[in-house]
């Protein structure tokens, strides 16, 4: 079963490769988390130098907020467009009538297609990983000297556990948007709704929590809530950011939460795509 | 007698309150060309789709190829070839690389002379390296048929396989399809042509409203539907003694010929019949109803589309 899972994903990334959209994602990643990132950083150095600042240019520090960076701006959407045009286009084209009919199996034919978007996803947080490290060298040797009072306030150890929280991070959205898209059978509806889900959710949270301190319960069970958690360093305790980030659950709620919407719609999915009649277009 | 390759068992398909597809139960035997022949919306595509796991059906049952809807159904349509409606192919993607897509996904992908070989099949050879979306409708529907041809299935389905060629494309892919069903495949086939199935098929199921009309073989079919032409020496006399044959449905007379409704393999018996009462037969000559009337005649008035053609 894996093996034939495994071979699908293969034929995927066949297809998947010869696209533009996902080398245009991945470039608009790139883009995005070196201006906004490393760039905007040393920009910023330069015109006022601190010790929070420099840190920022140095390694490992770079590396843990490129994928922050990512993850906490344009990564949710990206993944969403991403997960919605793969699975979409199949119902535009009419693709999935030859391929379902050749035998491939339902469940692991989106099985396939979700482990390669998460797969690609991995490889993308490399390619930031790796251009912000370049990146990072450059701007901490233009940037000189560090300031009095310095220090990097990053080991390397955070750097391969900011990547496996940034991997999972976006296991819910790419789950989110392919429900969205399977039910809807359209990558432009599964992309509004995703879209929407994931900015309504967020903003929610904080209207939720502003209204009353008793909807702190509820707040803690949303989506978006606890992706920001989770990406997060740390627990809850330790940050110092004000009295709706304390309100933020520990890592390891977050990591039950979003698991939990992983299965859920996954799960649903799978559920729909496996019993649903595949309509002519 | 061989198993026969597909057989449904009151193949029922629901859409709220249409019912698309009602008690289907069909055979079709090994090897050959089947013909699913029937007016629009009869159920043809809906129980092609039931068949290949697109569409649940909502009641009754099939076995294909051996095995059953449930378990096994998979490991079935890994030898079945299929071509649905339109062909539905990745658009940015060549013809090659649709045709190596479809390859890995049955589990045999690198097989490039397999590729070159369906290639030079439907005559795209040239255009291989060519983006499907370049493609006309007609080279779209040949590449379909390539696709459905990826892994050398022992059966193929094929829906309205002819859809958008030109006269001389249509004629091809027909011999194509005669071809493929006389080297031991068995095709079933929708068409839009009713000559096109009297060409081609070997057996045909007529549908209409969902339901099953006719099925059988074409030519026993098409016979026991059939006439006797016939002009003797004393033509009334003939009509009398032919009248009282309790296997012959009736006798007209047409420009001084007489019409027996008959079987054509039993004018033996009718010359016979004739000589015993001193009449001779002058000329005999069987006459073959056309898939065309036989098919308006079964299906009556269900037959709302143009004479020669079913949608």
């Amino acid at each position: 079963m894996m093996r034939h899972i495994l071979n699908l994903m293969r034929w995927e990334w066949f297809k998947l490769r010869k696209r533009w959209m996902p080398w245009i994602i991945l470039a608009v990643i790139l883009l995005y988390t070196q201006v906004f990132g490393v760039w905007s950083g040393f920009v910023f150095y330069r015109m006022s130098p601190s010790s929070e600042a420099y840190a920022g240019l140095k390694l490992p520090q770079g590396l843990v907020d490129s994928v922050t960076v990512v993850c906490s701006q344009v990564g949710v959407i990206l993944i969403i467009v991403l997960t919605a045009s793969v699975i979409g286009t199949e119902y535009r084209w009419g693709t999935i009538r030859p391929v379902l009919a050749k035998g491939t199996g339902r469940w692991q034919y989106l099985a396939s297609k979700v482990l390669l978007i998460w797969l690609l996803v991995v490889g993308a947080l490399l390619v930031v990983m790796a251009a912000s490290a370049i990146s990072s060298l450059i701007a901490g040797a233009l940037a000189g000297g560090a300031p009095e009072g310095a220090s990097i306030s990053a080991r390397w150890v955070d750097v391969p556990i900011a990547f496996g929280k940034a991997s999972f991070f976006l296991l819910p959205y790419i789950a989110l948007a392919t429900f969205s898209t399977v039910l809807t059978t359209s990558s432009a509806a599964g992309m509004a709704i995703s879209v929407v889900l994931y900015l309504a959710d967020t903003a929610a949270a904080f209207a939720f929590l502003e209204i009353s301190r008793r909807l702190e319960t509820a707040v803690s069970y949303m989506l978006g809530w606890n992706a920001g958690a989770w990406i997060t360093m740390g627990d809850a305790g330790a940050t110092d950011a004000g009295d709706i980030l304390n309100a933020l659950p520990s890592a390891t709620h977050a990591f039950l939460v979003l698991t939990a919407y992983i299965l859920l719609l996954g799960g649903l999915a799978l559920w729909l795509f496996q019993r649903r009649d595949v309509a002519a277009k | 007698m061989d198993e026969p390759v597909l057989e449904t068992q009151a193949l029922t398909k629901r859409y709220g309150s249409l019912l698309a597809v009602d008690g289907l139960s069909i055979q079709v035997p090994r090897g050959g060309v089947f013909g699913l022949l029937g007016p629009n919306g009869s159920g043809k595509t809906t129980t092609m789709s039931m068949l290949l796991g697109l569409v649940a059906p909502t009641s009754g049952t099939f076995r294909l190829l051996g095995h059953d809807p449930g378990r096994g159904h998979r490991e079935a349509l890994h030898h079945i070839g299929a071509l649905v409606e339109s062909p539905a192919l990745y658009p940015y993607l060549s013809g090659r690389e649709n045709l190596q897509y479809f390859q890995g996904i049955n589990g045999g992908g690198g097989d490039f002379k397999e590729i070159d070989r369906l290639l030079e099949m439907v005559g795209l050879a040239e255009r291989g390296r060519s983006l499907f979306s370049t493609y006309s409708l007609g080279m779209k529907q040949r590449l379909g048929i390539a696709c459905a041809l990826v892994g050398d299935p022992t059966m193929l389905i094929l829906d309205e396989p002819t859809n958008g060629l030109d006269p001389a494309g249509m004629a091809e892919v027909r011999e194509m399809i005669r071809r493929l069903g006389t080297e031991g495949r068995t095709v079933l086939l929708s068409s839009h042509l009713l000559h096109e199935v009297e060409q081609v098929c070997d057996h045909i199921a007529i549908l209409s409203r969902g339901r099953l009309i006719a099925q059988g073989a074409m030519r026993d079919l098409l016979q026991n539907r059939g006439a006797i032409r016939l002009t003797t020496t004393d033509n009334t006399k003939a009509a009398t003694i032919i009248s009282a044959l309790p296997w012959v449905a009736g006798v007209t007379m047409d420009n001084g010929y007489l019409v027996a409704e008959a079987p054509p393999e039993r004018s033996w018996e009718l010359t016979a019949a004739l000589s015993d009462q001193g009449v001779a037969v002058k000329e005999m000559a069987p006459v073959q109803v056309s898939l065309e009337s036989y098919f308006l005649e079964v299906t009556g008035s269900d037959g709302d589309s143009a004479p020669g053609e079913t949608s």
